[in-house]
């Protein structure tokens, strides 16, 4: 039973796939560009689901998938028109297909209400009775009997019913029946079922081929390459085909495998064995039946844990090559050969490096799409009208980005929709087109990603917003700020200037964790602002969060690493010429602004003296302002892997990681942000008293 | 290093006496030194014992923790010992030993003295620990092996160096 488990798990992945293809394709429906290809893919994806459902004989999926193909096929024939109130039904649907999925995988049998409602919306919708969605008596054949008056209707694609018997020297001949079947998915195989009954296993002799097939097959060739595919098999086995149409096949015969262009008549496969009911073979009916992708790609599902152990050894054979270099050319080069051996090593590190790290890149897309429907959603929520322009989501990026990506994307999408798109009403009145339009795009530009979300909206408000921050006290009333400062208010905890709190961008807590969760990704987040005419946030990513740019100083005696992102300036003290402020705080004056400094060693309870402190590194915490950090002494920018150290330990404040440098000593990493608020704060001031004298 | 200390509850050679039907009652422990004390953690949770390497510092965390480890790309923390049951800080020198012990799926570095010897125990063998005897709750010491001329303590890690994360 465990092949029969693989198979099952297989369907599931495929559905997974197979539903996020669909609600691709719906969103482009919604955007109503009419190409007929995007009906039609659709449909198949749903078709694909109901086929692999039925085989494992999962019948609510089947029944509803069944109910939500025939409305798409009423859009197909052109008999439903794919208005927008059609798509969104649609939509709603693939959301109670996915959820049905689900709760197949999760051997939830129950019936679920959803699906029910969903049945009646869609049948009323395609003209059909709520009883076409009864699920099928027996799933096969009466699948197969409601399978014309969906499928039929083609125009471009022709439907052929094959009918398939191999001989006993059929494998013998050096074919294979498998092979033939995954040969014919490639060319738009949609149906595949044993014809007749199966003999017990016990009497089954696979050597002789004793089953006999019934295909149904969508495709576009025309007959004659039809049945020019079938010519090799001609010689030892049965092979019939069939044109059907929409009327060509009468609907109530699904065993009507004997048409007239059948070569032999007998049909049934061999021995028709007697009360062959046993547990139909699951294997060969999982194998046959389950969807299969539109083409045979050459991918490989891999175990993402075994692609971050190899990222992880790939990082370390870096260090430990550069290490070997580093030694070298200490002890002076003289060695001029192996110099050169190790220049050519560590091209070849580093190239073995990046293709490790292209394995787990991945489109952007997979989040992009997800924005699309969100912002159909929010529109219908709040009323407004906007469409989304998605660019460059082929884009590919490190899955660990990808996956932290999500959350701030969703934040600012809801921005936008939120506060940016204004109401259809007012754009009206503003000059804009009804529809607003947030573009969502990603490009790669450098060793980063840029990811930028634009709207055409209202822009921020720039009174508003420094109205709202007086009032919260978050700048003293009359500070003359720039324009620009102000547009960075946004990014203040705490602040939204919408005045009723709404359920969709909530209470303020909005772009000031989109930002944060940047900074900790090493990223940036710029805001362009043009009052009336839109707003545009561009995100600049690592492309990779495992290997991270970084500024190594020292603090007593102690090396740490400062995200090289964070970093803006480094200068020395005396440049930075310190003031005391009457509190015994220390800033600098730096363009007009005073910066506080920030000392590391008293953040981080490092030992050794204060006179060490030589130099200051100006880096951009999270919110609003910049400061100063003092540290003993600057070594230099390096790449550096990043290791959590909750792995084996715990998280630690004010360190968000470490590394292992050159000399094989790990090297702690600076969370600038955490250290900021940390010196603020105080630290956590239960550990404060195991601070401990610089360890040996 | 010492002696071997294996011990057994008869007058009979231990290994003589260890058929596999009792196999699952003996319990192998790896014991070492922490002063003039001896303790020991279940052979099943060390994964490599190593010398004594400058650990990097971390902020802000209980005195007995004494920084990270490189461990070959793994960043492994380090604890004294001596500090978690109420000692002073050790001065660690080269001839200072890490036990890497895997505690809650993690790895931890517990820096100790000096290996002694694994020591192979029988279930009734360990006495439980008189109750109010240590300065430190006893529960970290999950019971007591008494070999002849001197006292083992097993510790329960999972008590001693609790992952509070």
């Amino acid at each position: 039973m465990s092949d029969f488990e693989d198979y099952t798990a297989v369907f599931f992945q495929e559905c997974d796939e197979l539903l996020d293809d669909l609600e691709d394709r719906l969103g482009t429906l919604v955007d109503g560009s009419g190409d007929p290809e995007i009906i039609h893919a659709a449909f198949r994806a749903v078709h694909s689901i109901k086929g692999g459902a039925d085989a494992f004989g999962y019948r609510e999926l089947v029944a509803f998938a069944h109910v939500l193909e025939a409305t798409m096929d009423a859009i197909r024939s052109d008999r439903l028109a794919a208005s927008p109130e059609v798509c969104d039904v649609l939509i709603r649907g693939r959301d109670v297909l996915c959820n049905l999925v689900e709760r197949a995988g999760n051997g939830d049998v129950a019936p679920l209400p959803a699906a029910e409602t969903m049945i009646e919306e869609l049948s009323a919708l395609s003209g059909n009775g709520p009883d076409a969605a009864k699920p099928p008596p027996a799933a096969m054949s009466a699948e197969e009997a409601a399978e014309p008056e969906d499928a039929f209707d083609l125009t471009e694609e022709r439907t052929y019913r094959i009918h398939f018997a191999p001989g006993p020297d059929f494998q013998t001949s050096g074919h294979d029946p498998l092979r033939l079947i995954q040969a014919l998915r490639g060319i738009g195989a949609v149906q595949v079922q044993v014809e007749g009954n199966i003999p017990p296993l016990a009497d089954l002799d696979p050597d002789t081929c004793p089953l006999a097939w019934e295909i149904g097959l969508e495709t576009e060739n025309d007959p004659d390459a039809v049945d020019s595919f079938f010519d090799i098999y001609r010689a030892t086995a049965e092979i019939g085909i069939t044109p059907v149409d929409a009327d060509g096949e009468p609907l109530s015969a699904p065993a009507a495998t004997a048409p007239p262009a059948t070569n032999e008549p007998g049909v049934a496969g061999p021995a028709p064995a007697p009360e062959a009911k046993a547990p139909p073979a699951p294997a060969p009916t999982g194998e046959t039946a389950a969807p299969a992708p539109n083409k045979a790609s050459r991918t490989l599902r891999v175990d993402l844990e075994r692609v971050d152990r190899l990222v992880n050894m790939v990082g370390e054979i870096v260090i430990a090559q550069a290490a070997m270099a580093q030694t070298l050319a200490d002890q002076g080069g003289a060695n001029l050969e192996l110099g050169h051996a190790t220049d050519d090593m560590s091209r070849q590190v580093r190239e073995l490096q990046e293709s490790v790290m292209a394995i787990r890149a991945q489109p952007v897309k997979a989040v992009f799409s997800r924005m699309a429907r969100l912002v159909r959603d929010l529109a219908q929520q709040l009323g407004k009208e906007a469409r989304v322009e998605i660019s460059g989501e082929h884009t590919e990026i490190d899955t660990t980005v990808i996956e932290e990506l999500a959350e701030p994307l969703i934040h600012m999408v809801r921005n936008a929709m939120d506060h940016g798109i204004e109401a259809p009403d007012d754009r009206v009145k503003a000059g804009k087109p009804r529809q607003g339009t947030i573009s969502i795009s990603a490009e790669h530009r450098g060793e980063r990603v840029l990811i930028s979300i634009a709207d055409d909206g209202s822009g921020i408000d720039r009174d508003r917003v420094l109205a709202k921050a007086v009032e919260r006290g978050v700048v003293e009333p009359g500070a003359a700020l720039t324009p620009e400062e102000i547009d960075q208010l946004i990014f203040h905890p705490g602040l939204s200037t919408t005045e009723a709190v709404s359920n969709v961008s909530g209470r303020g807590v909005g772009m000031d964790v989109v930002k944060r969760n940047i900074s900790a990704l090493g990223g940036r987040v710029a805001l362009e602002n043009r009052p009336r005419e839109g707003t545009r946030i561009t995100i600049s990513l690592p492309l990779s969060l495992a290997v991270l740019d970084g500024m190594t100083i020292v603090v007593g005696g102690q090396r740490f690493v400062i995200p090289l992102g964070a970093v803006v300036e480094s200068l020395t003290l005396a440049d930075a010429a310190p003031r005391h402020l009457p509190s015994g705080a220390r800033v600098m004056v730096r363009r007009d602004e005073y910066l506080p400094l920030l000392s590391v060693r008293s953040a981080l309870g490092v030992g050794g003296s204060q006179d060490g402190e030589q130099m200051v590194v100006v880096v951009d915490t999270d919110g609003d302002d910049r400061i100063g950090l003092l540290v003993d002494e600057l070594i230099g920018q390096r790449q550096v892997v990043l290791k959590s150290l909750e792995t084996n330990y715990r998280s630690v404040p004010g360190i968000s990681g470490a590394t292992i440098l050159s000399d094989g000593h790990a090297a702690l990493i600076l969370d600038v942000p955490a250290l900021h608020q940390l010196a603020k704060t105080g630290a956590p001031a239960a550990r404060m008293e195991f601070t401990r004298p610089e360890a040996a | 290093m010492s002696d071997p200390r294996e011990i057994s509850a008869g007058p009979a050679d231990a290994g003589a006496d260890m058929g596999p039907e009792i196999g699952a009652e003996v319990a192998q422990y790896v014991t070492f030194a922490v002063g003039d004390r001896s303790f020991g953690i279940d052979i099943m949770s060390v994964g490599e014992i190593r010398q004594w390497t400058s650990a990097t510092p971390l902020p802000h965390q209980p005195e007995w923790n004494r920084g990270v480890l490189n461990l070959r790309g793994a960043i492994v923390p380090v604890h004294d010992l001596r500090v978690r049951l109420g000692g002073e800080l050790t001065d660690p020198t080269p001839n200072h030993v890490v036990v890497i012990a895997s505690i809650g799926g993690q790895s931890v570095g517990i820096l100790v003295d000096a290996v002694s010897d694994i020591l192979t125990v029988r279930a009734g063998q360990i006495r439980p620990l008189p109750p109010n005897v240590s300065k430190v709750d006893d529960s970290t010491i999950s019971g007591l092996v008494s070999t002849g001329d001197s006292m083992v303590a097993l510790l329960d890690l999972d008590c001693l160096f609790p992952n509070a994360a």
